[in-house]
């Protein structure tokens, strides 16, 4: 009987250690900010390459899109990353920006390519934009206001 | 002109104000126009965005409701008015342009209502299975929305869609004004609400000042001159003979002046709020916006929306609200677009609504059929995945890029060069409190057609180099499609338009 139930405890380790195999996960190759998730414009931040299957993060070059899908969108090649997969970024330019790695495939394979976006802050008070955004609502609500409050008054008809 | 039997009335004045923004609020304005102004300089491209606004939008909108109050008749009968049979020939080529609008319009709305049910649940799902694409899975919302729209459940709700708006429609302008009295204030609360909660996300002001800090170096290039000027005649519904025919429906004396300024900023002030609720949410997220109203409404925002914080709830909560926010925005459209041939079929036919109806959702529902159409013709989803979004992107850059500028360019033409617009303007001038200046003639004689002739020349000189849609990776779909799509909007409408006009006459009317 115990032989059995050595038997059975035997199969029950084998199924565990198989089914670690099965649940665990591999590494997803991504991209990450090692400071803060929403960087400064003009401030020094640092890019972390990470792919557990990629043998050399050297070989990553980093490209960052700003202004994606606009008219005056414009890349910035970085230098590239160091054997721990880090890049040093100074962001140009405040707003979403678009960071792509890629590395040549192993073995003539497909190139491996990460991406991810990061919303770069203002930190300071954009003035103009800010000036552009009160003139704007001073046209729109300014000016629906007064037709409305305009409106209100008796009504005077013009004969030509 | 005397007025038929079947024509209503608005029942007061901010009713009509109400249907008419209603009209001019579209989808468009909640997801495209933030996203336009940043594709063309974001604070950068407010300068010809206000400058379009007064220099064409506003007096455009002044003929246009001007025209509706004068001859108290939709956009054929009023073009006949000013120029006889040539120029409702030109109303009715407005109309089959707005028509064929209408019918991808609804099926983009079915696709709507079926992304409301899936927000319910299965849109926030991480990812879809695929099983009509050679893709077999893709990551929501995009996965939902492409698996949804290779079903056949879209043309189920196609004719709910329609069913709704000829349930508003049928009771006349009364029912329109009923409807948009709910509708209208409801959309500002939700625009509202999503502007809150997007401000109060985790840098979300940033995301305002994104949408205002200019690059005044996108100014120089011409783009962003034809960029606004096209936005703002798309968002104000010019050129379809919508407005013309809301107008129609106002008394003589409404003062057309105060009107055009109203709706026009109105529609403005809400789009202005919706680009300020999406972009705070954007930046937040770090989700690239991208000036496609298709691809902002299915994928950029519900992305947007499926990472609020807060839990499952939260995100549904918010994700049926924006939903429903774009159904009551597209309806509150969808209804002026199909009144407009409604009120004209009216005036040429002299046949009471209720007979006219049943052709109108016949052919309607049709057309919007061929939108939805779930035949995958792009299994590997590089360009546009199933022959009805094909059909609906080919039929709108025709029908709707050159058909609203043609209609505008026409109105202007036919207006300043032959009726005279000194005639409208002392008629508008009668019952304004604001007077029109001389100006409005020098503007719509030649400023307002050599912008629009512009843009259309640039555009069409572009279709020259790559005829639209010819390039698509779609196979043998590609030499059929782009082609027989201009065909159907050009030659079937310039067909239709032509047997119309010929087809009866208003001259006893005129005469009495």
């Amino acid at each position: 009987m115990k032989k059995y139930l050595l038997v059975l405890l035997w199969q029950c380790l084998i199924l565990f250690m198989g089914s670690i195999g099965v649940f665990a996960t591999e590494e997803i190759p991504a991209l990450g900010l090692s400071g803060e998730p929403y960087p400064l414009v003009n401030t020094p931040t640092q890019i972390m390459i990470s792919h557990a299957s990629y043998p050399d993060l050297k070989r990553f070059e980093v490209v960052v899109t700003y202004r994606a899908n606009s008219s005056t969108s414009y890349q910035e090649t970085l230098p590239a990353p160091n054997e721990d997969g880090y890049v040093a970024w100074t962001p140009k330019e405040a707003g979403i920006a678009i960071l792509k790695a890629t590395a040549p495939g192993i073995d003539a394979k497909d190139p491996v390519s990460i991406e991810k976006n990061v919303s770069v802050r203002f930190g300071t008070f954009p003035a103009t934009g800010m000036l552009i955004f009160a003139l704007a609502s001073l046209i729109l609500f300014g000016g629906l206001v007064l037709m409305i409050y305009n409106n209100t008054k008796p009504a005077i008809t013009n004969e030509d | 002109m005397t007025d038929t039997p079947q024509r209503g009335q608005w029942n007061s004045r901010i009713g009509f104000i109400m249907a008419a923004a209603g009209s001019a609020i579209g989808l468009g304005n909640i997801v495209f126009f933030g996203a336009n102004a940043y594709k063309y300089g974001a604070g950068a491209f407010y300068l010809p965005y206000l400058i379009a606004l007064f220099v064409v939008g506003v007096p455009v909108m002044i003929l246009e409701l001007g025209l509706g109050g004068l001859t108290r008749r939709a956009l054929p009968a009023s073009l006949h008015y000013l120029e006889g049979k040539f120029g409702e020939f030109w109303g009715w080529f407005s109309l089959a342009s707005a028509f064929l609008v209408t019918m991808y319009y609804i099926a983009l709305l079915s696709w709507v209502f079926g992304m409301l049910i899936g927000a319910f649940g299965p849109l926030w799902a991480p990812e879809q299975a695929l099983t009509a694409f050679s893709v077999d899975k893709l990551a929501n919302p995009t996965g939902y929305f492409f698996h949804m729209i290779s079903g056949w459940s879209p043309l189920l709700f196609v004719v709910l869609i329609w069913a709704v708006n000829l349930w508003i429609i049928v009771k006349g302008v009364s029912q329109i004004e009923f409807i948009n009295r709910i509708f209208l204030p409801l959309m500002w609360l939700f625009i509202l609400l999503l502007i809150v909660r997007g401000i109060t996300l985790p840098q979300g002001l940033e995301g305002l000042y994104l949408l205002f800090t200019p690059d005044f170096g996108a100014m120089k290039d011409i783009e962003i001159w034809k960029g606004a000027f096209s936005q703002i005649f798309f968002t104000l519904s010019l050129g379809f003979g919508v407005m013309t025919a809301y107008a129609s429906y106002l008394p003589k004396d409404a003062d057309q002046v105060s009107n055009s300024l109203i709706i026009s900023l109105m529609n403005c002030c809400f789009e202005f709020l919706a680009g300020i609720a999406i972009f705070t949410m954007l930046f937040s997220f770090s989700i690239v916006p991208k000036a496609s109203s298709l691809s902002m409404s299915f994928f950029v925002i519900p992305q947007g929306i499926a990472n609020m914080p807060g839990g499952p709830l939260v995100v549904k909560c918010f994700g049926i609200m924006f939903f429903v926010l774009l159904l009551l925005a597209g309806i509150s459209s969808s209804v002026s677009l199909v009144e407009a041939p409604i009120s004209a079929l009216i005036d040429k036919f002299k046949v009471p609504r209720r007979k006219i109806i049943p052709f109108i959702a016949g052919v309607g529902i049709l057309g919007s059929s061929a939108f939805a159409l779930p035949t995958v013709i792009d299994p590997g989803l590089n360009a546009t995945g199933t022959l009805g979004l094909t059909l609906l992107d080919l039929i709108d850059h025709w029908a709707f890029s050159y058909g609203l500028l043609i209609g505008g360019l026409t109105e202007c033409i036919l207006l300043g060069w032959f009726f005279g617009s000194h005639k409208l303007r002392a008629h508008v001038n009668k019952h304004s409190r604001m007077r029109l200046p001389v100006i409005f003639d020098l503007l719509v004689k030649y400023v307002i057609p050599a912008i629009l002739l512009f843009i259309l020349v640039s555009s069409a000189l572009q279709e020259f180099k790559v005829f639209y849609g010819s390039d698509y990776p779609i196979g043998q779909w590609a030499t059929l499609l782009p082609a027989l799509c201009f065909l159907i909007w050009a030659g079937g409408g310039a067909l239709i338009s032509l047997v119309l006009t010929l087809k009866g006459s208003y001259e006893e009317e005129i005469t009495s």
